[in-house]
């Protein structure tokens, strides 16, 4: 079990707005991005400026910088994930957390001395994942939230990787390759999922 | 399918753990499998209800149940209560959905998954009549044959 010292606290910061505007002084460590779309407005995995700017700005505040990538990528997507892979990188990164396999071992392969995480959409329900995950190099898993923790605990004893728990905010229930208020509800993109919709 | 691969390499990954043959996410449109040197087989559904989110990446029906019986989750086995084709009431009266709508494969589809590589034709079939399915095989069976012709014509 991991000692208290070592717990870490983090959240997850879509734009540079976001990053900079809002509070993030408690938090030990910000995942940069929005992984579920990438026409999002000022969404740091397409913005290599901001990217950059918000990894300084975590560093110089002595925080850690993990970068997210896209949760359902498809292959014409990859190069340019890697190339903000690649970007955040030389910027010093701290990490990168992959919900996806494909881009999880390209980045293993690539970049061999970046921590890898795996988010909470890489289907992490037992310990034999984990340890096939922890064998590509990935040092932190997010198992599925249906798990209790127990289960979770068992994760971290039999594999020793990190186990990331979601302790509070909104549960990601589903990840589509079309975008849902966009195409039941008519509304226009990039605003579409900015409204305030509830289901 | 609940694997959900997405990409080239989620199939080589998948490939090198010794898969054999891979399932695409449903309505995986041609363009999106050319990949050159498949290492593993790839599996399509060719008439099918399309489904918005992706399996694997879902947990909709182990949360929202249309009939208000207790939650169970669809990944440990129990089944998906489909949720997702209901009709949404949305904050502020707003209705839709469900959006996503049967899928049948014509004839001008089943050539490009046959030269993107693809080997497997799945027929979502469980909730049919035999009759039904042996009408859709029937179907499916002369358009690929053709199909096949065609992309045999081209080589």
């Amino acid at each position: 079990m991991s000692k208290i010292a070592d717990l870490e606290l983090s959240t997850g910061v879509a734009t540079l707005a976001g990053l900079t505007d809002g509070s993030v002084a408690p938090y030990s460590a910000v995942y940069l991005g929005f992984p579920y779309c990438r026409l999002y407005p000022g969404n740091l995995l397409t913005d290599r400026e901001g990217l950059a700017r918000a990894i300084d700005f975590l560093h110089r505040n002595g925080q850690k910088a993990y970068l997210d990538t896209p949760a359902a990528p498809a292959t014409a997507a990859l190069d340019c994930i890697m190339d903000t892979v690649g970007l955040a990188a030389a910027e010093g990164v701290d990490g990168v957390c992959a919900h996806n396999m494909g881009v999880m071992r390209l980045v293993s392969r690539t970049h061999p001395d970046l921590r890898l995480h795996t988010g909470c959409f890489a289907n992490v329900y037992t310990d034999l994942t984990a340890q096939l995950l922890a064998g590509c190099g990935v040092q932190r898993v997010a198992p599925h939230f249906e798990l209790s923790l127990a289960e979770m605990k068992v994760i971290g004893e039999k594999t020793g990787l990190e186990v990331e728990v979601l302790v509070h905010g909104k549960m990601p229930l589903a990840v589509t390759d079309h975008c849902h208020p966009v195409t039941a509800l008519g509304q226009s993109c990039p605003d579409a999922c900015r409204e305030d919709l509830c289901w | 399918m609940g694997l959900a691969a997405l990409n080239r390499e989620d199939v080589r990954f998948y490939g090198d753990l010794g898969v054999a043959a891979v399932v695409c996410p449903t309505g995986t449109a041609p363009e999106a499998l050319s990949w050159p040197d498949l290492p593993v087989g790839l599996e399509v559904f060719c008439d099918l209800a399309v489904e918005p989110f992706l399996t694997g990446r879902c947990s909709l029906s182990s949360y929202t149940r249309p009939d208000g019986t207790p939650a169970e989750v669809v990944k440990r086995g129990a089944p998906c209560r489909q949720p997702c084709r209901l009709k949404w009431q949305y904050e502020g009266g707003k209705q839709a959905g469900p959006p996503f709508q049967w899928r049948r494969c014509r004839m001008e589809d089943m050539a490009p998954y046959l030269q993107a590589g693809v080997s497997l034709f799945k027929i979502q079939g469980r909730r049919l009549t035999a009759p039904k399915v042996a009408g859709l095989v029937d179907y499916y069976r002369r358009l690929l044959d053709l199909a096949r012709e065609q992309t045999t014509g081209k080589d």
